[in-house]
């Protein structure tokens, strides 16, 4: 028994041990991205290898999807790529966790080349974390010409109208914090952080009641429907639903869809407590970070910058359609064209930064709307804001 | 120990090891006493060479382990870290210049690590002393001493099952223990949203994690009553109803007057072929409120309204339910479909003579005789509903969702909460207490139910 | 039930039963147009027999159940001389009317609407009522007419529940074999038919790369199924058979461990094997799976006590070593739970999304299947790829399927052994 418990452990150990620890003459990176852009980060590397002769960099590719970068990032930072791609929302949360490296090479030169709005995104307490990469991270109105004018798509209750006189629906995931929160958001309500980091919000104030209230008449109105925008809105817009709220990623197959009939733009404004209240949106952005565990910052702040200079931002809008973040790109005649952009930069002026919100937000404000839509009322809707609040703020 | 009975062994263990080693040390010749200080000292001296060298072999690798690496994370676990990262700025280079600071996650985890394998250590090491002794022993009785190839003939034979178990073992330990003991110990720290590497370090905080669960914060406290309470409800639920139909699908398969019995089993067994994420992801797509069963019913004229199959808490408690017989009954048409052919035929065959009807005979005879013979079963199949992970994340995703829960929903069972919490909020100090209570629930009540039940005491019986 | 082997003998009472339900049935598919409202009445229902008989769009409604209640009167006048065969046509028949009842049903509504005769709410809610209970009186009569011949009547439960049991899984394959794009349809039937969701899965692996995928999964799935079922069957043996102190302890600990919730250690595990070098490679998979699956043991457990004693004692008795009555005795004598033990730890690499995508991390070309399925459901993928998915989805099926068909006897022998004692 000895011989085999010691041959094991032996083993074991041995196994243990053998830690690789190498450092070698060119900077080792590693970029994470979504597979959909593995080919287009390749080229970048190249082009960046070109401009740089003097830098020497041996760049390695993982496949981390922007929505994923933060998961995957806190399972193992020091495994994790030195540059990557994530999106808007995880901002605070990464750099809570000290996982990014300050923006601190050509700051200035960043900052004036990408939107305001964007810069903010990528910015807490004046420290700029992160390089802007896209603005289509948000959302707003996709809507069927043929049955909503130019005129009523201006208002819900247009739009509510136009589509109960043609028998179809407005799509709308209420039931999900990212999507009900331009109501609130379009109110004046505020979600932010407190010293501690921890999360604030005044959704159950007077005005937050109201837009409630708004939310309430929106779910129980008959053109309304919920549901999982991403599978039901390209099956079925122009068939049975004549609007609906979604981002870009879905502007191919609905176009494809609706064909002469597609349109979209900002969302609508609605009526709460008897005025008109324009629609707030989360301001979605995907940024490019520095790992700051990085042995390499200086090299990797090179490339995450390569990667969101003007020239790759206009790359990834002709390759993939992704609207750029980079002033000079957001404003060619080509990105103005693309109808889902634009309806996205209409909207971007009502758009709040998403950095400010923190995990705990997401599930009691899709309770909120799960109630809503169930057309459950035996709570009244301050009561229900009032929980949701709590469970927001919660610790 | 070749020549020790099972009773003397007894009566060694009986002793108490420190009375053992001590008395060891008291009796054992120069060699035998080294041998606490240089393991296999005593076998190489009395010429079990190749014994001797793996003792020593392995001495010296725990030398090396400890200095070489499990060290600098042992001396940090009374603190889990105590340099954080830190920052510079270089006015050359322009960037704050970091270096990473202490991991606690790392240093938890390798503590663990490094404490088993000390502990796996001191059972060789003991080992060692003990055939150091014996070899002295025999060698006083003027016996022969077993060689090298004796000991591994002995390894086949009445020490078989040390080889037998000895890899399993190691496995399980490094994938299912020590991952198990270090999710315990994150329950007595805070490695919560606000204590993430690499940037920060987390600590012990004894039994405020605890304190918070069962009232200290209202709100999860709360939520943690009411999502226990329907973990409960559906676990006897779903266990009982999977248990009853599955049998009785079983029972009518097996009536003999059925044909194509293989055809039968076959239609249900394809339901297990496909994989669960993917079956059960359909099923969400079909029974969503706009999804291809509502849209059915309304063609059909039988509703004006969809049915909310997932969105209303009374319906989508009903629905999983269902799903999750269309899951597990082909599962339990299997396992009692064997059995049911075991029950002796005579007790039928007097029963139908007295007149009883099947129903009566289901009830009288079959039911009891299952129960009986598959208690195991049941409480395997109640503990995995308990952790029924799958059907309810791909089904509801714990929906839906209400405010006065804290991060949780009404379809939601612990394990989903907990999920939730880690990926939404990476709360795993919360989640690891909340995973300790269903451990203890689940392990408690299967250790009480085999231990008592008819078939671990019948265990020789059958033999 | 219980008859000898002489042919077995017609249950009168129900046979005489069979022809008034017959009629029952055929006579409430009428039900509908006794029930027409007064105001509009006559008018309407003159309308209505005319729609019955000459519109297309009524037709749609008439042929299964005409069909059925032709069947019926046929089987009815056979009763005469009610032999065997005359029953057995008319359990046909009823089958033909339930099937002609449900098709009614269930088109009632969009006949009702082509016919021109709605928005009058009456004739769809007559329709039905008529529907339902010639559908429930020919199910009756498939009842009695099974149990006139003394067969098990469980036939009717049993078709109803395949039925349940397959739609889903059918549903799955049309929807592979769909052509257009897209997660979500409305309507069941695809507008066009295709083989390429198949096709581009091999071909398309730019962004998916399937074919490596599956060659991953299969790899891992036969060395897993080899290392696990070698571990069981050596830990379910050495508990069984051979008897040492700490016994009892491993049986209540081998019980116990592995029910604290199992993805909350993924961490953990992926730290340890990162430690070791093996972090996001293949051989840390087989690992894992196998090492979880090792604590599958108790099913074998239970089947090994279930073999004498006296076979082993025999040999021991004749010089034989534990490690000889290991492999020359038990294991030949317990092919279902090597059976079962190697189908279930086969089976694990193919259904798990979330082990993996801890241990993989960024490292794509080493995904399983069942990963890189659970990608293509990611919302900018979902829309593109969700047939493809279908199609995926139903190879991983094919195979496990093919091998249930196999050795289900072994399996359900296995499983049954093992789980009586646990």
């Amino acid at each position: 028994m000895k011989k085999l418990l010691s041959l094991a452990l032996v083993l074991s150990l041995a196994l243990t041990m053998a830690l690789p620890a190498f450092a070698a003459a060119p900077a080792k990176l590693k970029v994470w991205g979504a597979q959909d852009d593995q080919a287009i980060l390749q080229e970048m590397v190249e082009s960046f290898k070109a401009a740089h002769p003097d830098v020497a960099v041996e760049v390695e590719f993982g496949v981390v999807g922007e929505p994923d970068a933060k998961t995957k990032y806190l399972e193992d930072p020091a495994a994790a790529a030195d540059v990557f791609a994530f999106a808007g929302d995880q901002l605070m949360d990464l750099v809570a966790a000290g996982a990014l490296y300050e923006v601190t090479l050509n700051r200035e030169a960043i900052e004036a080349a990408n939107s305001p709005g964007s810069i903010e995104a990528a910015t807490i307490n004046g420290t700029l974390y992160a390089y802007p990469m896209t603005a289509d991270n948000g959302y707003f109105l996709y809507y069927d010409k043929s049955v909503i004018s130019e005129e009523q798509v201006k208002t819900l209750d247009g739009i509510l109208e136009a589509a109960n006189a043609a028998g179809q629906k407005v799509m709308m995931d209420v039931s999900n914090g990212w999507y009900i929160a331009s109501f609130f958001l379009g109110a004046g309500g505020k979600l932010g952080l407190d010293a501690e980091g921890n999360q604030t919000c005044d959704f159950n104030n007077e005005r937050g009641v109201a837009a409630g209230e708004a939310i309430k008449a929106f779910t129980a109105n008959d053109a309304f429907m919920t549901g999982d925008v991403n599978t039901m809105l390209p099956g079925s817009m122009g068939d049975t639903i004549a609007a609906g709220v979604a981002g870009t990623w879905l502007a191919e197959g609905i176009q494809a869809k609706l064909g002469d009939n597609y349109a979209a733009t900002k969302l609508p404004t609605f009526t709460m407590a008897g005025e008109q209240v324009q629609m707030a949106s989360f301001a979605g952005y995907k940024l490019m970070g520095v790992n700051s565990l990085t042995e390499y910052p200086e090299e990797a702040m090179a490339l995450a910058e390569w990667f969101t200079n003007e020239e790759n931002q206009i790359k990834r809008f002709e390759t993939r359609a992704l609207g750029p973040a980079n002033s000079n790109a957001a404003a060619s005649e080509a990105v103005k064209a693309n109808v889902a952009l634009g309806a996205l930069a209409e909207q971007s002026a009502f758009a709040v930064p998403e950095k400010d919100v923190r995990g705990n937000y997401w599930t009691p404000a899709e309770a909120f709307g799960t109630t809503m839509e169930a057309k459950d009322y035996s709570k009244d809707v301050k009561t229900l804001l009032d929980e949701m609040v709590a469970a927001i703020t919660a610790k | 120990m070749t020549g020790l009975t099972a009773a003397r062994r007894k009566a060694k263990a009986r002793k108490g090891i420190f009375r053992e080693l001590y008395e060891t040390f008291r009796d054992g010749d120069a060699g035998t006493r080294l041998s606490f200080l240089v393991m296999g000292f005593g076998s190489l001296v009395k010429g079990q060479v190749i014994k001797g060298l793996l003792y020593l072999a392995s001495q010296a690798l725990l030398v090396w382990y400890l200095a070489g690496f499990a060290w600098q994370y042992l001396r940090k676990l009374g603190t889990l870290g105590d340099v954080g990262m830190q920052r510079v700025w270089s006015e050359e280079r322009q960037i704050f210049v970091r270096t990473p600071g202490d991991n606690s996650l790392l240093i938890l985890l390798f503590s663990v690590l490094s404490i088993m394998v000390v502990l796996g250590f001191l059972a060789l090491w003991r080992a060692n002393i003990r055939s150091a002794y014996r070899a002295q022993r025999l060698k006083q009785q003027g016996k022969r001493l077993p060689t090298f190839a004796d000991d591994i003939k002995s390894m086949l034979d009445e020490r078989f099952h040390l080889s037998m178990l000895t890899m399993p073992s190691l496995m399980v330990v490094a994938f299912t223990l020590l991952p198990t003991i270090f999710m315990i110990l994150l329950a007595f720290t805070n490695f919560d949203q606000a204590h993430q590497p690499p940037g920060n370090m987390f600590t012990w905080v004894g039994l405020d994690n605890f304190r918070n669960l069962f009232g200290g914060h209202p709100l999860i406290a709360n939520t943690f009553g009411k999502v226990f309470g329907w973990t409960m409800a559906w676990a006897v639920l779903a266990t009982f109803t999977n248990y009853l139909l599955g049998m009785v699908v079983a029972i009518m398969i097996n009536n003999k007057g059925i044909k194509l019995k293989a055809m039968w089993r076959t239609i249900f067994v394809v339901t297990i072929a496909v994989p669960q994420f993917v079956s059960l992801m359909l099923m969400s797509q079909i029974l969503h409120d706009q999804g291809p069963l509502n849209a059915l019913l309304k063609q059909f004229g039988f509703i004006e309204q969809s049915i909310p199959f997932l969105t209303d808490t009374a319906t989508a408690r009903l629905t999983i339910l269902v799903v999750n017989l269309w899951v597990g009954i082909p599962y339990t048409m299997l396992i009692t479909s064997g059995i049911l052919m075991n029950i002796p035929k005579d007790l039928y065959e007097s029963a139908s003579i007295d007149g009883a009807s099947p129903a009566r005979m289901f009830f009288s005879i079959t039911l009891p005789y299952m129960l009986f013979v598959t208690t195991p079963y049941l409480i395997t199949a109640f503990v995995g509903n308990i952790n029924n992970f799958n059907v309810i994340f791909l089904l509801t995703r714990g929906g839906p969702m209400v405010t006065e829960y804290y991060q949780a929903g009404k379809t939601d069972l612990l394990v989903t909460w907990l999920y939730r919490l880690t990926v939404d909020r990476q709360d795993y100090s919360l989640a690891s207490t909340i995973g300790i209570f269903v451990f203890v629930i689940s392990a408690g009540l299967s250790l009480l139910v085999f231990n008592l039940s008819g078939s671990s005491r019948r265990e020789e019986e059958f033999q | 039930m219980n008859t000898a082997s002489k042919p077995r003998a017609l249950r009168r009472d129900l046979v005489h039963a069979l022809p008034v339900i017959a009629a029952l049935a055929a006579l409430s598919l009428l039900l509908p147009w006794l029930h027409v409202p007064a105001p509009e009445g006559a008018d309407f229902a003159r309308k209505g027999i005319n729609l019955l008989l000459f519109d297309r769009g009524i037709l749609r409604l008439v042929p299964l159940a005409v069909g059925a209640a032709l069947a019926l009167l046929l089987g009815l006048s056979l009763l005469g001389r009610a032999s065997r065969w005359s029953v057995r046509a008319l359990v046909a028949a009823f089958a033909l009317a339930v099937m002609g009842g449900i098709y009614t049903l269930l088109t009632a509504k969009v006949t009702a609407d082509a016919s021109g005769l709605m928005p009058q709410p009456f004739l769809i809610k007559h329709l039905q009522i008529g529907c339902w209970a010639f559908l429930l009186l020919s199910l009756a009569g498939l009842v009695a007419a099974l149990m006139a011949l003394r067969q098990p009547a469980t036939y009717v439960v049993l078709t109803a529940m395949a039925v349940v049991w397959l739609l889903p899984i059918l549903w799955l394959l049309i929807t592979s074999l769909r052509a257009e794009a897209g997660a979500y349809t409305p309507y069941i039937i695809p507008k066009g038919w295709t083989l390429e969701n198949y096709t581009r899965l091999f071909t398309d692996t730019a962004q998916f790369n399937f074919p490596r995928w599956y060659l991953n999964t299969l790899w891992v799935a036969v060395i897993t199924c080899l290392v696990t079922t070698t571990l069981v069957l050596m830990v379910a043996y050495t508990l069984s058979r051979l008897r040492f102190p700490s016994r009892r302890t491993f049986l209540n600990l081998g019980l116990v461990i592995a029910m604290f919730p199992g993805f909350m250690s993924m961490i953990a595990v992926y730290h340890i094997l990162k430690a070791v070098g093996l972090a996001k490679s293949l051989v840390s998979l087989i690992l894992v799976y196998s090492g979880s699956g090792v604590l599958g043991y108790t099913i074998a457990k239970g089947f090994f006590d279930t073999i004498p004693r006296s076979l082993d004692e025999a040999a021991l008795i004749d010089g034989a070593s534990k490690n000889t009555v290991f492999w020359k005795i038990i294991l030949p004598s317990s092919r279902p739970i090597v059976v079962y033990t190697a189908i279930t730890a086969f089976i694990a690499p193919w259904v798990d999304f979330i082990f993996v995508s801890v241990i993989m991390k960024d490292d794509y070309a080493n995904y399983t299947v069942a990963l890189g399925l659970f990608r293509m459901l990611e919302r900018e993928h979902i829309y593109q790829y969700f047939t493809r998915f279908c199609a995926g989805a139903v190879l991983v099926a094919i195979p496990i399927t093919l091998l249930f068909i196999r050795i289900q006897k072994f399996y359900v022998e296995g499983v049954t052994g093992g789980a009586v004692k646990g």
